[in-house]
Formats: structure tokens, sequence, C-alpha cells
């Protein structure tokens, strides 16, 4: 459960990232987070993990996101990175997997066991020993949501996870989100990607939520997204 | 291939060498890492006209290259850069100390000479040497190692972190050359005036990729210590290095070419 309240994020005290956000996220839920660059999805996000400052409250399972209690906030979130360069600085697939677990004292071999066997479940296994600067963009997407996994986090954050990707690599991307048991919260432009992954939507815009819904009342709703900078998904536009 | 991209790439290769499996790679780190500075310590101590001495010092990083399966050649080609620099650190002497010490016929070698020889020679046996230890073990049992002789864990968390930075910092030289050299066609290089300009940026934009690496490791449970590999070693690994170590410290000690030689001449 996430309860944010009064959120606000500004970048070198004049960029106003976040304003005033209040949100209740429940358990479970899949939210789509939407709107044009620069709406605020990945400062929700860096805010959720404390990586950036900000001021109002964010709550966790209880928790607040404030400095004593980011270890164990980390814990329960997972944040899937959108560049997946930035996220994998492990040299292979699976020493950058079992980076977190060990770090929150798993034994090493237990780690490589399970790393291993989530490799097979997501049919990945080849990219085990593989080189992460030499693999392709689809299968590093796999590979850095493998490694948050790894970390059999509550809620998983997803910012952009399917952008750079082929359709074949994209379908795979939203297959293996559907199958994730897990509060997510996904952050794209890629409207037809949130339709198929997500319940409801949250659509930001210019660091202020504007509406919530269920993705049918928000994703059809044509006059408001394009009045926001987004169109409706193609799928919904009877051109595919 | 852009020069900085074949840097990095040259970089990766090498911990993919490191990698494979062979004798030597089977051998604990630790114990190589204490034989690569015993073995160079040994080479630095060599008298400056010990020509001969030093000849058979090769022996050592040769069998090392013969059973860890790397090529010698690998280690000059990788490091090309960095040989001028070794073969001119004595490059003086020959003007400054001009006594001859030796005549071969008609010619005359100078103390200068075998001086700036057994420079150049001490510079590449290090060299070998050093390249054979970081190609034969990946970067992180090397940490490992320096934190088990109780090197300060800041200090070995700042060389792996440093060794990563450098592949990284290459990627983006190499990413905003190719940009550059795409934009300005027919220019050599990068123009002299655009230099502050390509170094500012450089360094901005490595330093933002490596905070968000850096949210992205504290975002795992990263708290100031790398975990480092951990396989297990034969004590044997031990006793070959200590054998070796020997044969190292008897090779310092006494002159093998002169001692072989004198079996056969009298």
């Amino acid at each position: 459960m996430i309860e944010i309240k009064d959120l606000n994020v500004t970048y070198d005290g004049k960029i106003e990232a976040l304003s005033r956000i209040d949100l209740e996220i429940g358990d479970n839920v899949k939210l789509g987070l939407i709107g044009p660059n620069g709406a605020g999805k990945s400062s929700l996000f860096r805010a959720l993990t404390g990586i950036t400052d900000f001021t109002g409250s964010i709550e966790v399972n209880g928790l607040n996101v404030e400095r004593k209690n980011l270890p164990e906030i980390r814990k329960l979130i997972g944040y899937v990175i959108q560049e997946s360069d930035d996220q994998m600085f492990m040299p292979t697939v699976i020493e950058d997997m079992i980076f977190g677990p060990v770090n929150y004292g798993m034994k090493k071999d237990e780690a490589v066991r399970q790393a291993e066997e989530l490799l097979r479940s997501l049919g990945i296994e080849d990219l085990k020993d593989r080189h992460s600067h030499k693999i392709s963009e689809g299968e590093k997407k796999m590979a850095s949501i493998s490694a948050i996994l790894m970390m059999k986090p509550e809620i998983i954050l997803f910012d952009e996870p399917a952008s750079c990707l082929d359709p074949h690599n994209r379908r795979k991307i939203i297959n293996a989100i559907n199958e994730i048991n897990a509060t997510k919260i996904i952050a794209s432009h890629d409207l037809d990607l949130i339709f198929d992954t997500c319940d409801e939507v949250l659509l930001l815009s210019r660091g202020k939520a504007v509406k919530r819904g269920t993705c049918d009342e928000i994703l059809r709703d044509k006059a408001l997204l394009e009045e926001n900078g987004l169109e409706l998904p193609l799928s919904l536009t009877g051109r595919v | 291939m852009n020069k900085a991209r074949e840097a990095s790439s040259a970089i990766r290769s090498v911990e993919e060498l490191s990698k494979q499996r062979s004798p030597v790679h089977d051998l604990s780190p630790l114990s190589k890492l204490f034989l690569t500075m015993v073995y160079i310590v040994t080479v630095a101590s060599f008298n400056k006209y010990d020509l001969t001495g030093l000849f058979a010092m090769i022996l050592l990083p040769l069998i090392g290259y013969a059973l860890s399966g790397i090529q010698v050649t690998l280690c000059f080609r990788k490091l090309k850069v960095i040989l001028p620099f070794i073969l001119l650190v004595g490059i003086a002497n020959p003007f400054m100390d001009r006594e001859i010490m030796y005549t071969v016929g008609r010619l005359h070698i100078s103390f200068g000479m075998v001086s700036m020889l057994t420079l150049m020679l001490k510079g590449i046996y290090s060299l070998l040497a050093s390249f054979l230890l970081v190609s034969s073990t990946p970067v992180d049992e090397l940490c490992k190692s320096l934190r088990k002789i109780h090197v300060p864990s800041m200090i070995v968390s700042l060389l792996l972190l440093t060794y990563r930075y450098v592949s990284m910092f290459l990627d983006e030289v190499a990413t905003m050359s190719e940009s550059y050299a795409l934009r300005a066609p027919g220019q050599k290089g990068i123009a002299f005036g655009t230099w502050g300009t390509f170094l500012g940026q450089l360094i901005v934009r490595s330093s933002y990729k490596a905070n968000r690496n850096y949210d992205s490791m504290i975002l795992r449970g990263f708290k100031g210590e790398f975990f480092y590999c951990d396989r297990r070693f034969s004590g044997l690994s031990w006793l070959f290095i200590l054998v070796l170590s020997g044969i190292c410290i008897f090779m310092r000690l006494f002159n093998l070419p002169v001692l072989l030689g004198s079996v056969f001449v009298r």
C-alpha cells in the first residue's frame, strides 16, 4: 500500500517536476502512469524510492520514505530503470541479478541457484553468463526485469519498459509483466502497453495529477488525452 | 572502429579472458597477486648492469602464459600505448654513461647501453607479469585478494568503481566523438576550438551516467562494500606459488645463464 500526500519535487530550486500530488495505491493494483514528456512520471518513481528529495509525505506499507527507512523501502520496491544500461553495471547478467539479493544478505550460492531458476522460468537461461554490454536491447530489458524480480519486491515500478523494443520483444515484455504477481506501477507513453498490462490509469501533466480512472475511462477519452499531449492507443483508433 | 570504443572493448576483452579456465586461472587470486608482487620486486632489484641475470627472469612469465593459454603477443598488442614509454625510460643512459663494458668484434657496448637494456627489460617483464595477472584473474577476485591482505574497503571499492568507470567513460567518449564526426565530415579528430566544450560535456555526461549507475546500486541494497567472488581454491595453489617464489629468488641470487654456461664452457 502506497500513500502519497502533498508530494512536491523541485529540481535546482526552480523546476517543479511534481506539485501537490495526493495518491493512494492499494495492494496488487496495476496502475499505468501516463503523461507527456516532463509530466513527472520518472520523478514520482525517484521520490518513491527516495533517490530524489521531495516535500510532503510518502508511506510504503506503513513506512515513511525517509533516510532511516530507505533500506527496507528499497527492499519492498523494485525499480526497473528506463535505460537498462544504467541499471546493469555488473559484467555479466547473472552477476547483475545476484547483486541485490547478496547485498541483502542472501548466500551467494543460493542467489545463483535462484537466479538460474528465474532465468529458466522466463525462458532466457542462455543469457546467464552473457556480458551485459553484448546483449540486445530486448535481452537487456528482460535481464534488468529479472534482476529486479530477484529481490522479490512487493511493488515494482517500470519506467518505459518497452521503449526501443521491436514488436516481438515488446510483446515478450508485456507477457512477462503480466505474469508478475505484485503491485505494479508502469510509466509509459505506449498506451497500448498500458491497456494490456494495467487496470487503472493516472494521467499526469506538468507535474500535476490530472485524472485517475480505469483504463477504459482514461484511454478511450480522446479529448482528455489530446488536451494533455497524448493520443488514443493505436488499438482503439481503428487503424490496427 | 572509433579508438575510444576500441579501448573500451579491449578492457572488456581482458575481463572476458580472465574468466576462462586454465591451470593459471584456477590458482588462488591471492597467491597470484603475491607471486606477481614477488616477481616484480625481484626483477626491479637486479643490478642495472646485470643483463645476463635478468635474461633468465623471462622464463616465469613465459611459463605462465603457456599454461594459461594466453598469447604473449596479446599483451603487447593490448598495451601498445604504454610500450613506447617503457622503451624510452633509459634512452638517455647511453649518452650519460659511455664507458665501454664489452667489445664484440668492432662493436663497443657501453655501460649506458647495458643499463638502458636492463631498464627496458625490467619494464617489459613487469608489464608481462601484470598483464598475466589481470588477464587470468577477474577484477572482483583481485579486489577480494586486496581485502584479504587488509587493504581498506574504501580503497578497494574505489579501485573497482574506477575500473568500471573507465569503460563507461570510454563509451561516452566514443558516442560523443562518433556523433561529432557524423556532423563534421572531412575533419580529422575534434577541432581544437571544440576541445573545451567537448571535455566539459564529457565530464558532465559521464558523471550523470555514473550517478544513475550509483542510484541503481543503492536501490539494490549497496552499502559501500562490494561482494566479491567467493571461489574456493586448493592449498596446492599455495604450494605452487611457494615453489615459484623460491625459483624467482634463486634466479635473483644466482645468475642462471652463467651457471648453465659454466656447465658447458670451462
